[in-house]
């Protein structure tokens, strides 16, 4: 048999699109998040809460992924802000080309923030780009301090840490210090918020970092 | 959890290697897989061995090199094994490192004849 040296990245495609649609956003000036956590973390709850406290005075996107159901776009849309639903059936994660395709579809010409909320799971959404500036992973407290330590590859993948439901740290046994100290030390480049969207702690921090992040793109995109 | 789409994305570079090469038959499929890459290997050859059966794939079989993720420290310069639960450099304890490989699912190899 004769040995045929390939060297082929497997998920190349992905990358192909991640790339082509990481294009696009640079074109329309857009901030671009993808919100990955396991199911239950409060990803469309802290969605809502960034649309609400944004959506005057930026033109918003939102893209919520789940196997089955309208649900999460539906509770998005009640606020008047575009969203759209991907339902994956079965697979576990979204893909680059099933946000193009939505894309293609949008209403509006530009976006000034971009939210792509992932399917609720910790492992399989790490290996697939899909053209965001960057992941937010959310971790809320009574998952355990050492939820970062059992899934590496995501936070390695991450740029942001938001530690959720931290209101509830009382009624746990959770120390989110230690939760942020166990995430560090897998990537210490982790931008770490502490968030309630019941309470509303925390959000006046993240709401001005995503305000920073879309002026610092904005900067880089204008010197090229 | 995504090993089936992984699984059907090496049959689609194996098939292609094969008409490249007008092959009859392919042997062994060598595929590096890092720790970070968020593959599980033996679901992986399950689903490969699945989607083989019955095509000209069928006697192909995965050989799978776990790829050790590495990383470089851009304090002191020295590479080391990562340790997926603290990342941090093995020589002097900093928090400023680079991961060099570990992340990716590479088909290194393919025998074909």
């Amino acid at each position: 048999m004769r040995k045929v040296d390939l060297r082929q990245k497997v998920i190349s495609e992905n990358e192909r699109l991640a790339v082509e649609n990481r294009r696009r956003f640079a074109q329309s000036g857009s901030l671009v998040l993808n919100l990955v956590s396991s199911p239950g973390s409060g990803k469309t709850s802290l969605v809502e809460e960034t649309v609400k406290q944004l959506k005057g005075d930026w033109s918003i996107f939102v893209l919520t992924g789940d196997l089955m159901t309208e649900n999460d776009a539906l509770r998005v849309r009640r606020h008047g802000v575009e969203a759209v639903q991907i339902s994956t059936g079965e697979a576990c994660h979204l893909d680059a080309g099933m946000i193009s395709e939505k894309l293609a579809a949008a209403r509006a010409p530009r976006y000034d923030l971009v939210i792509i909320e992932n399917v609720g799971n910790l492992v399989c959404p790490s290996s697939f780009d899909l053209g965001e500036d960057l992941k937010v992973l959310l971790i809320s407290v009574a998952e355990g301090d050492d939820k970062p330590l059992k899934y590496p590859p995501m936070v390695r993948a991450s740029g942001v840490l938001a530690i959720t439901k931290i209101d509830l740290v009382p009624y746990t046994d959770s120390d989110p210090n230690r939760l942020a100290e166990n995430a560090l030390r897998i990537n210490p480049d982790l931008t770490v918020f502490r968030l309630s969207c019941k309470t509303k702690e925390g959000l006046e921090q993240w709401i001005g970092w995503l305000k920073a992040g879309l002026a610092a793109k904005r900067r880089a995109l204008a010197k090229g | 959890m995504h090993e089936l789409s992984i699984a059907t994305r090496i049959v689609d570079i194996v098939t292609r290697v094969m008409e490249e090469n007008s092959a009859r038959e392919v042997g062994a499929v060598t595929v590096e897989i890092g720790p970070l890459s968020g593959v599980d290997r033996s679901s992986l050859e399950f689903c490969f061995t699945a989607l083989a059966k019955g095509t000209k794939l069928e006697k192909a079989h995965l050989k799978i090199e776990e790829i050790s993720p590495r990383a470089k420290c851009r304090k002191c310069g020295s590479e080391y094994e990562v340790s997926l639960d603290d990342f941090r450099c093995k020589a002097c304890g900093s928090s400023n490192f680079e991961v060099l490989s570990g992340t990716d699912i590479t088909v290194r190899e393919v025998e074909v004849e």
